[in-house]
């Protein structure tokens, strides 16, 4: 077996609070106390329900926002206590990339596809315009965009070529680790597969990680290896993607599975998670962020908070009924 | 089968644009039964929208819109003297995706509901406001008398587009156009919205429309599935039969191209090309140019829409 690769970007008790409130006296957790550790090309899913912090911690892993508290390191180096602005500025902003959500909106409309792509390289890399130029039409050869789509501006784009002019621009500068904000949650489930399996080649190809964030499970399962499932701001699952998927022991994990749709199901009855999440402002510190939620509530849920603890098959769940022995 | 609830023969509607007419919708027929809910499937661009907007009777000026018959309960809808102003928002309503959008910002949920009852017919204050309250009820929105005073923003997504639905089914409608109601929800609020637009046609035995882009969602809620491309209805089948028979080669890419539990992402394929410009000649088979099972004579006559066994159609000289 060969040594375990190791560890690209290492994040440990990140926290992301904002205070809200008249006398922003009360703190809204959007992330709370995150451990998680991304091995060189290691292909990560995170998951959760829309305001779970899911792209909160995205953003303050890419360094676009700075944490509350915790560090950062990557490829050794401590870089969560640098200001967004100082690390934007240091040789490291190449390392980190970000593909967004909305292939439409990150684009500047008065952009070519060529100035879009070799905007980052200039600022990032530098070096004298042939170079740039060189490097801006391999970018395009690698996603798939025919080399004349460089003159043309986004609105002559599809939303697939959108798409690829996104992932174009984030890989150009050669990243190691490349965070996916959703970027397929715009795209025809046709278009979808394709960039799917363009990802999933470029990554092959250039051993770059992925920390690719979605809400849905289905997609991240066919792309990472391993799963991360956010809730209210902290993990409450992890583990490799097929065992999270096939064998979860969370159970908001079991209610993501059931919530997708499926046509073999048909009317039957399914674990239904009704309301929402619980506030974020300030909650409680010792009891399941779940609770209140959860269909298999214990007395314990409300009393204290559940610790990331290994559940069997590599995961790590923060469950009372898991640990127990028990999930269903 | 009993007398339809709404019934479309032949339905084309055109844009005038600057750039040359748009054929958006071309010999588009169909009908829907009394409690059956019905979905149309396609890629963004196949006309779906546009459907059910003519049906409405929403679109713009520049829409031509030819029909030889569009009849709902028993009253046409084509003619020119057709009813449709006084029975939209009663008997046929609709519900729109991103509901935040669809609501008024600044008016208080309840009386943006309120506004409904009050525009088919008279009824009091008091009335209306107790209406409003019911139908936020019956949506199963938890506290109704408290978020009938609730501004949209203080809402959430998935309560948001509850109030659409409430909004909607306010007159007891028998006919509900969903398009893409779930779309920007997370999959657990979706199965929530989705379970209960379900419910409400099992209880009420009104007829719905769900108009999607995810063939598995209509696959699990719907009873008969349309697909679109490019304008033209390709298939008609049953939900299970069109799942497990799928006959037009369309369809077969949309099913390869949708992850299930069982895909991997190699077997995950895709639907080669694009949708076909719209203005201009277009072949009979608008899918021609995309179909790996193409022939000389998919380019020679028209194709209808052509049963094929039980209440399965297919638009396809060459099916599966």
């Amino acid at each position: 077996m060969s040594a375990p690769s190791s560890p690209l970007v290492e994040i440990h008790g990140l926290s992301k609070h904002y205070p809200v409130g008249t006398f922003r006296r009360k703190m809204l957790h959007a992330v709370d106390q995150v451990d998680l550790t991304i091995a060189e090309s290691e292909c990560i899913g995170l998951v959760g329900e829309s305001g779970c912090g899911k792209s909160t911690l995205a953003r303050v892993l890419a360094r676009l926002i700075d944490p509350t508290e915790g560090g950062i390191r990557l490829s050794g180096v401590e870089v969560g206590k640098m200001p967004a602005k100082a690390f934007g500025g240091s040789p490291l902003r190449r390392d980190i990339q970000v593909v967004f959500q909305d292939p439409t909106e990150s684009l500047n409309p008065g952009f070519t596809v060529f100035q879009a792509i070799a905007d980052p390289l200039k600022r990032l890399v530098g070096g004298p315009g042939r170079e740039i130029a060189d490097r801006v039409l391999a970018a395009l050869d690698d996603v798939g965009l025919p080399r004349e789509y460089g003159s043309r501006y986004p609105h002559q784009l599809s939303g697939g070529q959108k798409a690829r002019v996104g992932i174009a621009r984030a890989i150009a500068v050669n990243p190691k680790l490349l965070v996916l904000d959703e970027p397929t949650s715009a795209l025809d489930v046709s278009v979808q597969s394709l960039i799917l399996n363009l990802l999933s080649k470029l990554q092959k190809q250039r051993n770059m990680s992925y920390l690719f964030v979605s809400h849905d499970l289905n997609v991240v399962r066919l792309l990472c290896d391993k799963v991360a499932v956010m809730y209210l701001g902290r993990i409450v699952e992890f583990g490799p993607s097929k065992s999270v998927y096939f064998n979860p022991r969370h159970p908001y994990t079991q209610a993501l599975i059931d919530a997708i749709p499926d046509p073999e199901r048909k009317n039957s009855a399914r674990t239904k998670l009704e309301g929402s999440a619980s506030s974020p402002i300030d909650p409680n510190p010792n009891a399941c962020r779940f609770a209140g939620r959860c269909p298999v509530e214990l007395p314990v849920c409300t009393q204290a908070m559940p610790p990331l603890t290994p559940g069997g098959d590599g995961n790590l769940v923060a469950c009372h009924r898991a640990a127990e022995g028990d999930p269903s | 089968m009993s007398v339809p609830l709404l019934s479309v023969k032949n339905l084309n509607v055109d844009f005038r644009t600057r750039s040359g007419t748009v054929k958006v919708l071309n010999d588009v027929s169909f009908s829907l039964a009394k409690g059956e809910i019905l979905g149309i499937v396609g890629e963004s661009g196949s006309g779906k929208s546009v459907l059910s907007y003519a049906l409405m009777g929403l679109l713009d000026d520049n829409a031509a819109i030819t029909a030889d018959r569009v009849e709902f309960g028993g009253i046409d809808l084509a003619g020119p003297t057709s009813p449709l102003a006084s029975i939209r928002g009663r008997e046929l309503s609709m519900i729109f995706q991103s509901p935040r959008t669809a609501l008024n910002p600044i008016m208080r949920v309840g009386r943006q509901i309120e506004d409904v009852l009050r525009r088919h017919g008279p009824v009091s204050r008091a009335n209306a406001k107790a209406a409003a309250i019911a139908a936020l009820a019956r949506v199963r929105i938890p506290d109704p008398e408290r978020r009938y005073a609730a501004y949209p923003f203080e809402l959430s997504g998935g309560m948001c587009q509850r109030v659409m639905i409430a909004m909607a089914l306010s007159c007891s409608p028998s006919l509900l156009i969903a398009d893409e109601p779930t779309t920007g929800l997370d999959v657990t609020t979706q199965a929530v919205v989705m379970d209960l637009i379900r419910d409400l046609v099992q209880e009420t035995r009104m007829s719905a429309i769900l108009i999607t882009h995810d063939l598995a969602l209509a696959g699990e809620y719907c009873d008969r599935i349309v697909v679109m491309h490019a304008g033209h209805i390709v298939e008609v089948a049953p939900a299970s039969e069109l799942q497990s028979h799928f006959a037009h080669p369309y369809t077969k890419g949309l099913f390869a191209a949708t992850p299930t539990a069982e895909t991997e992402l190699e077997h995950l394929a895709s639907i080669p090309g694009s949708l076909p410009d719209l203005r201009g000649e277009l072949p009979p088979c608008r899918f021609l140019y995309r179909c790996d099972r193409r022939q000389p004579d998919c380019q020679t006559a028209p194709i209808p829409l052509r049963p094929i066994g039980g209440d399965h159609s297919v638009r396809c000289r060459h099916p599966l």
